[in-house]
């Protein structure tokens, strides 16, 4: 137990400080709490908006309950979502399982502590988004003592569930990507898939909300739900305080988690073992070779990073292929989204400020370059011995990441514009702002990097999802996104609808110059003293 | 109109006695450089060779201040977190010698070959790479230099091949030139057939082989070694020592850091002991060894190092 206990609190103290780029106790506490934090706002966020969108309706026809399914059900998801990707790198992935299998310690505790550290993340997850359905269930049902204790009864053992499944797909993941010859692109397309198929989910429950108070939505919710038991049981336990209903769902999340884990504990060993042992052929022979310049043959390196690894590919890139996808599906479907705008009055004119909101998140959601200085770990020595200005190396990076985003900005829009079947100004308005927001996100993540670097991170995992500069860039432009809805609504009074959306266009456009200048100045100065 | 015959002899005999002094010119400039370097009198016997306008020196031939191929000048680095991990060091490497880098474990050995490398920034003092300063002219200093480190962290999604291009393309070497070089030491290291696989599978003996291909192949003026000899087998140790000759009598030098002192003493001409991240005795080998052997000599310093740092307290 004292040996389980020692791996859990390096599990824990190595998840905890994993998004911190400094090496100083004080700043490393406070970047942690502050990275802690920022994950909190996003998962309130979400359980909130969720939460009182349907509480509303569900309360109309007396089934206020639904909303704790539900948002058990996104709470589930979303571990899910992320688990996955973790699962592969920390659990199969991580540099320090030659050290810990060394060890003298049992298999068991090995992967228990290291799924568990993939369970305390779920927590925080299941935590806030949980709390507000919570919170908005009292609210509409009236206040009940008994519900507190049960309540995070819940929270601690859900998790349980999505840390299971994450640990049982992301190990497909991995072996399909050690199996395969073109493994990088077979993994591409499983992640697109799994992203499809759960945005595909998330549309679908937005298009539930926004459909209103239709009595058919409570037996629609029913059935989408009622598959999940272990989210009945919890349900049950909730609201009715059933003692049998809550041992159910305790022992339905309990159970699986700790036999999955026990059955991958007699085989993790060899599993590792086929997993990085990665086959060395013999037989190459010299070809042709060609000569090229430094900066193609940094930007070559870029891409093959970039579209080699999956999980970079996913992490930096989905806002790019959503754009791409969601505007050549609005092309396609142009004739039922013109049926549906004529009959909403007014609705056309909107087509353009959601078309906005689209691009600017789409783009400004991901950046390689957000973790491109991160991602060079130990291996940055490369690059800073090279006979290269600064300047090139910077401008390979800014290159990879305007080669995902500016293509999907030129195809994106066009074809979504003719599918909202708005006019050559405003789809020269929303490729400009695409644009602007691609220049902001290259040059922007780079200094954000270079700001929090994390090149000690033990595996791309842990720096694409849990380093700062990523965090900050991605909360930072919902922020960004949010001041530019604020200057719209304060300027399509006297601007009008396109004059009000050039001004955040603008200030995205002058941010991405500041940060252009930042990068050129204190970003050389801040590369030459990194140290890996 | 045909030039008349008188113009076409002048033009002729004018050429030919250009042509001659030019020769007597070309005959005459290493004198003239001898002179003006002031050569010790042990090198005037040195076999001159003229490549590029450059003139090197056979091996054993250190002709003075033009052939400085290293020249650390006062060099001192305190990490943020306020450790002075090197302190005023000052050191010079001629070109054509192997200089050995020795001192304990932190000693600041690591910390001075990733200084000159361009890796780690510094503030005081100054490094010379044949001339360039690292911090005013590092790309110029950086062109002419190779470094690995003592564990070479390569990039793993690449392959072998792939990663010596990049290099090549970094360090503009034309592509022919590359292929030929490639082939001389990815066969000598027997690394060819390996170099089509992900550098991922690689052994960490193989990394370090691939590193030590990726810095030979650049034909570097100072080859910067951080334990070069630990992870390699015994076949290719012997190999590299062998390249390390070959460069040096080709006029580059090479300085590196070691913990066997064996080879240190076996291999280099030079040796420089560095303590506390100061430096404490550097020379020729046979002066700084004498009779004794350098591990005698190195525990015996570390041992007066020792006392020194007691009587301090």
């Amino acid at each position: 137990m004292k040996k389980f206990l020692a791996l859990m609190r390096v599990s824990f103290r190595g998840m905890i400080f994993s998004a911190n780029p400094s090496s100083k106790a004080k700043k490393k506490s406070a970047s942690s709490i502050g990275f802690l934090a920022l994950m909190s706002l996003l998962m309130l966020y979400i359980g909130g908006v969720y939460s009182f969108s349907f509480a509303q309706i569900f309360s109309l026809f007396g089934r206020t309950d639904l909303i704790l399914t539900l948002l058990g059900l996104i709470a589930v998801s979303m571990c899910f979502l992320f688990g996955v990707i973790s699962a592969s790198g920390f659990v199969f992935g991580g540099k320090d399982n030659d050290i810990l299998l060394a060890m003298p310690v049992g298999t068991f505790p090995i992967l228990l502590s290291k799924v568990l550290s993939l369970y305390l993340e779920n927590i925080v997850f299941t935590l806030f988004i949980l709390l507000p359905a919570g919170g908005v269930y009292l609210y509409f049902t009236g206040f009940s003592v008994l519900f507190i204790p049960i309540f995070l009864l819940c929270v601690l053992f859900l998790p349980l569930l999505p840390s299971a499944l994450s640990l049982l797909l992301g190990f497909l993941f991995t072996y399909i990507q050690s199996k395969v010859r073109h493994k990088a692109l077979i993994n591409n397309l499983l992640y697109l898939v799994f992203f499809g198929l759960v945005f595909a989910l998330s549309f679908g429950l937005s298009g539930s909300m926004s459909s209103g108070a239709d009595p058919s939505i409570i037996g629609t919710f029913e059935s989408a739900t009622g598959w999940a038991l272990p989210l009945v049981w919890m349900t049950q336990a909730l609201t009715a305080h059933s003692v049998v209903s809550l041992v159910l769902f305790l022992l339905s999340c309990a159970v699986p988690f700790f036999l999955i884990v026990w059955v991958f504990s007699l085989f993790y060993k060899k599993i590792l073992t086929r997993l990085v042992s990665v086959q060395v052929r013999h037989d190459y022979k010299l070809q042709q070779m060609r000569g090229g310049k430094p900066f193609a043959a940094l930007y070559k390196k870029e891409l093959r990073r970039l579209f080699g690894t999956p999980i970079y590919l996913m992490n930096s890139g989905l806002g790019a292929l959503m754009l791409i996808g969601g505007g050549i599906y609005a092309f396609v479907a142009k004739g039922k989204i013109a049926s549906a705008l004529a009959d909403l009055p007014g609705a056309s004119s909107g087509m353009l400020v959601a078309g906005a909101a689209v691009v600017a998140f789409c783009i400004m959601v991901s950046s390689t370059t957000a973790s491109s200085i991160s991602l060079e770990g130990n291996r940055l020595w490369i690059l800073r011995e090279a006979p290269v200005p600064i300047e090139t190396i910077f401008a390979a990076k800014i290159m990879t990441n305007c080669t995902l985003m500016v293509p999907a900005v030129l195809i994106g829009v066009p074809f979504g514009a003719a599918g909202l079947g708005l006019g050559i100004t405003d789809t020269l308005l929303l490729l400009v702002l695409g644009l602007s927001c691609a220049m902001l996100t290259s040059f922007g993540g780079l200094f954000l990097n270079l700001l929090w670097p994390k090149l000690d991170a033990v595996n791309d995992t842990v720096v694409l999802k849990r380093s700062m500069s990523v965090m900050i860039m991605t909360f930072g432009s919902f922020g960004l996104i949010a001041i530019g809805a604020g200057l719209f609504y304060l300027l399509v009074g006297p601007l009008g609808l396109q004059g009000a959306l050039w001004a955040p266009t603008l200030l995205y456009a002058v941010l991405a110059i500041v940060f252009f200048f930042l990068v050129r100045g204190p970003g050389k100065r801040m590369f030459r003293g990194l140290i890996s | 109109m045909p030039l008349p015959l008188p113009w076409v002899g002048g033009i002729l005999l004018f050429s030919l006695i250009l042509i001659a002094l030019g020769g007597v010119f070309w005959l005459f400039l290493p004198l003239f450089c001898s002179l003006t370097t002031a050569v010790p009198q042990e090198y005037n016997n040195s076999t001159f060779r003229l490549i590029s306008n450059c003139y090197l020196f056979d091996k054993g031939d250190f002709p003075g201040k033009r052939n400085i191929m290293l020249e650390i000048r006062h060099f001192s680095k305190t990490y943020s977190s306020g450790k002075r991990a090197v302190d005023d060091l000052s050191l010079t490497v001629e070109a054509g010698s192997i200089y050995g880098f020795i001192g304990h474990n932190g000693a600041g050995k690591t910390t001075t070959l990733r200084s000159l490398a361009g890796i780690l920034d510094f503030e005081e003092g100054d490094i010379l790479i044949d001339g360039h300063s690292i911090r005013t002219e590092p790309v110029a200093a950086k062109q002419v230099t190779a470094f690995i480190p003592d564990n070479p962290d390569l990039y793993d999604f690449l392959t072998g091949i792939a990663y010596l291009n990049f290099i090549a393309d970094l360090y503009a070497i034309p592509a022919e030139k590359r292929q030929t070089l490639i082939s001389k030491y990815g066969d000598a290291f027997e690394l060819t057939g390996a170099l089509g696989s992900p550098v991922a599978g690689y052994s960490h003996g193989m990394k370090q082989k691939l590193a030590l291909i990726s810095a030979l192949i650049r034909e570097p003026k100072l080859l910067v070694l951080d334990e070069p000899f630990v992870g390699l087998d015994p076949v290719a140790s012997h190999i590299l020592k062998e390249y390390l000759h070959e460069l040096c009598n080709n006029g580059a030098a090479v300085f590196f850091s070691t913990h066997v002192l064996e080879v240190a003493q076996k291999l280099c001409d030079h040796i420089a002991i560095i303590r506390g991240g100061h430096l404490i005795e550097c020379g020729k080998t046979e002066d700084v060894v004498g009779n004794s052997s350098l591990e005698d000599v190195f525990l015996e310093l570390a041992r007066q190092g020792g006392e020194a740092v007691e009587a301090v307290q």
